[in-house]
């Protein structure tokens, strides 16, 4: 009897040794080993909820990634029977609602349709409404409970879902994204927009959200507008989002063509969002195919446009860009004009980085006309705004341009100084190749030689 | 094999393009052309600093005077080929390296209307370096000698074969109703069964590397690298006609009615009659050597190594024959 009662002692102690190293296997996806130490600890404790909830969770994963040629849906299988066993022992185990709701949507989205799919997706909803009874502010089963929705074909309700895992777990683009995406379609625009913007300052580099932003944007006045042929719309949207392709596809003269009938249309339904898109595109455009004075008067045109509009932030970028199409052109006087314009509007706005890069330009447009000192007042500002944007690179450009034009003006002490101060930012960046590239330049420096004055002739 | 034929030797007459386009900022690679539009293409650079090796497609408007209408950028690969059906334009080419360094090969598909790209099929490490299209397949022949043929209507892939040609620097593909013609660069150009996708037999040329193959009107054309132009009857395969059109390699050869016209490296194209392959004609077709040489039913079109596309009207040049001016103003 003593015996027994040592074992007794003995098996939660082994049941979580086992639990815990059934964990660390799956953590390595040692998936074998971590199901045989899971089945060992049921073996002891059928009813054991970590290692049910932990074996269910494997057959979730091993399904998702099913290892070799092995089928998915057994394992989803596996995974259901056993969080349903755990939802027997413990009822109110939320996760174990919400992970068998998403088995059964994923095992439902592998048969795609038929009675199979139906009768996994109603599953997956029952459960799934089960874990949001437990808690209602279980982000995962929202987000799950969307999906189902959606493939159910009920649309509000996968909005409704969508929305309430966005709100819960804000840092979830997929949700912002899917919520945009059927907003849209319902032509709830300025929601959709909102979304779309969500995603915006989430991640700005996602693909097509240009595209959709733009499109919304001008979705958004075309409704305002008074005559509103809605198939002409559509058409100029359409031929607005080619050019925008066109143009991210580098086919300048076709992207031309899209655009300028886009903003035909924009034009004569007096739509000022679809004008501005189509024009900043069109000045893109002819910048790619370098014909600059094409370029620079659409680029007059958006700026108008913008500040017809009242966005700052548009009418910077078009001067910004005036001024770097003036400057490829050789019309350095008019560079300086549109790169003073663009600095004094992102000051305005705050815009750091961008202020940074207009003042660099102005400072290149400053030295082409010979005032190195207004040269090198802008790149001090510049620095001052990299330094602020916590751009390092901008940073050695930065000192590097002061260093030259301090060493035309016969300063090498200074433009020692900016050379050192490049090289140490170089060196934080471990770009040792740069720092050399600097120190050759540091000890290059010297004096310009002074040429010796001819003889006034008599 | 019969005899070669000499051609005339006399200087070139000097003739005025009706056309140069000059948006090439190096060599021509290829000229395609159907009802509405010239395609034309080779390598070259993204104007803002990409310096991969990017090949562009322009495309021009036929029916405004050739105005460029659109550009297909290959973004970081060179591109060797391009033909147009109704729908679809389909470019191929490759070579470049991506960011990881892994050469990969381009064939994709765009849309001929919106020039947007629909498809991609790129992936291993090969170029597609010809493509050529009949009523039910697209062809694409690539640099480790295998034939890729598609479905024309659905554009899948239906079949790959191994080895189409022993040596493939450039495979370059010709169809008739029942063959395919490639020529290889051993000098021999093979004949395959379109419909049991067997080899037939080879023809020899003699004279090194084929530089083109034609097949039409009964009739197979092959150029070689020696400067010589071989025709063979497409039902018995016979030899029937064999020229030296120029010395060195043969850089261009196209067809336009009943005349053969051939470009070299001294920048000279010369016409000849296809009945009895006599020299016609020959005239400045560029200012340096002669890349590439299209025609089509109005126009004779020559690709030149300094990137210029040279237009010339048939019609005229036919007509002209050797009492051309001396009108050529150059690029």
């Amino acid at each position: 009897m003593p015996e027994d009662d040592a074992k007794a002692r003995e098996r939660p102690v082994r049941l979580k040794v086992l639990v815990q190293e059934a964990e660390q296997a799956l953590a390595r996806w040692d998936v074998f080993r971590a199901r045989d130490l899971f089945q060992q600890a049921l073996a002891i404790d059928p009813r054991n909820e970590s290692a049910l909830f932990g074996l269910g969770s494997l057959f979730e994963n091993m399904g998702n990634n099913p290892p070799g040629i092995m089928a998915r849906q057994d394992f989803w299988m596996d995974a259901i029977k056993t969080f349903e066993k755990l939802m027997e022992v413990a009822p109110g185990h939320v996760e174990a609602h919400a992970h068998a709701g998403y088995t059964h949507m994923r095992y439902g989205e592998s048969a795609w349709i038929g009675d199979v799919a139906q009768n996994e997706f109603d599953k997956a909803l029952e459960c799934l409404d089960k874990a949001l009874k437990l808690d209602p502010k279980h982000a995962g089963a929202w987000y799950a409970s969307a999906h189902v929705h959606l493939r159910l074909g009920q649309r509000t309700d996968a909005i409704r879902a969508f929305k309430k895992a966005a709100e819960l777990a804000p840092m979830n683009i997929d949700a912002w994204w899917n919520l945009g995406i059927l907003l849209e379609q319902e032509e709830r625009y300025q929601e959709a927009l909102d979304a779309f913007q969500k995603v915006e300052t989430l991640d700005p580099k996602q693909e097509d959200l240009d595209e959709k932003l733009q499109r919304l944007r001008v979705r958004l006045e075309q409704r305002q507008g008074k005559e509103v042929n809605a198939q002409e719309d559509d058409a100029a949207l359409a031929q607005l989002n080619i050019g925008t392709k066109l143009l991210a596809e580098s086919n300048f003269p076709k992207a031309i063509q899209f655009l300028s009938k886009a903003l035909a249309h924009f034009e004569a339904t007096h739509n000022l969002t679809g004008q501005l898109e189509a024009t900043r595109n069109i000045a893109a455009a002819h910048k790619g195919l370098r014909q600059w004075e094409p370029a620079r008067e659409a680029l007059l045109k958006g700026r108008d446009l913008a500040e017809r509009k009242g966005d700052r932030m548009k009418q910077a970028e078009a001067s910004h860009n005036l001024g770097y199409v003036c400057f490829l052109a050789g019309h350095f006087a008019d560079a300086i004009t549109h790169f003073t314009e663009s600095t004094s509007l992102y000051r305005e706005i705050g815009d750091k980085p961008k202020l940074a890069d207009g003042l660099a330009n102005l400072a290149k447009s400053y030295n082409k006309t010979g005032d190195h000192a207004r040269a090198l007042q802008s790149l001090e500002e510049a620095l001052e705004a990299d330094v602020s944007a916590g751009n390092l690179w901008n940073q050695v450009n930065d000192h590097c341009k002061m260093a030259e034009i301090h060493q035309l003006a016969g300063d090498i002490a200074k433009a020692k100084k900016h050379y050192r101060s490049a090289i140490a930012i170089c060196e934080q960046l471990k770009l040792s190749s740069k720092a050399k590239e600097i120190q050759k330049l540091i000890l290059q420096a010297r004096k310009p030689e002074k040429k010796t004055p001819t003889c006034p002739r008599p | 094999m019969p005899s070669i034929i000499q051609g005339e030797c006399h200087l070139p007459d000097r003739a005025s393009p009706r056309k140069i386009l000059a948006d090439h900022p190096k060599r021509v690679s290829g000229i395609h052309s159907d009802a509405d539009f010239l395609y034309t293409w080779g390598p070259g650079y993204v104007a803002e600093g990409n310096s991969y090796p990017t090949g562009t497609v322009f495309i021009y408007n036929k029916q405004k005077n050739f105005k460029l209408d659109g550009m297909i950028v290959g973004f970081s690969q060179d591109i060797y080929c391009a033909i147009s059906t109704d729908d679809h334009i389909i470019v191929g080419g490759g070579g470049g390296k991506d960011l990881t360094g892994y050469r990969y090969s381009v064939l994709r598909l765009y849309n001929k209307e919106t020039q947007l790209l629909e498809q991609d099929w790129g992936g291993d490490e090969y170029r597609v370096t010809s493509l050529f299209a009949d009523e039910k397949y697209v062809y694409a022949g690539t640099s480790n000698s295998t034939l890729l043929v598609h479905d024309k209507a659905t554009m899948r892939e239906i079949k790959s074969i191994y080895h189409f040609v022993d040596q493939s620097p450039g495979t370059h593909i010709a169809s008739d109703k029942s063959r395919l013609y490639c020529g290889a660069g051993n000098g021999t150009v093979k004949a395959w069964s379109k419909e049991t996708w067997t080899p037939g037999p080879s023809l020899e040329s003699g004279g090194g590397m084929i530089t083109h193959v034609i097949a039409r009107d009964g009739r197979v054309f092959a150029a070689d690298e020696s400067g010589n132009v071989i025709a063979w009857n497409a039902g018995d395969l016979v030899a029937t006609l064999c020229i030296h059109a120029c010395d060195g390699p043969v850089r261009g050869m196209t067809l336009s009615g009943q005349h053969v016209f051939i470009g070299d490296a001294s920048g000279t194209i010369s016409g000849w009659n296809t009945s009895d392959f006599q020299k016609v004609l020959s005239f400045e077709g560029g200012k340096v050597a002669i890349s590439v040489l299209h025609a089509d039913d109005v126009h004779i079109y020559s690709g030149c190594d300094d990137g210029a596309v040279l237009v010339w009207d048939v019609a005229e040049i036919i007509g002209r024959k050797k009492k051309v001016r001396n009108r050529y103003a150059g690029r």
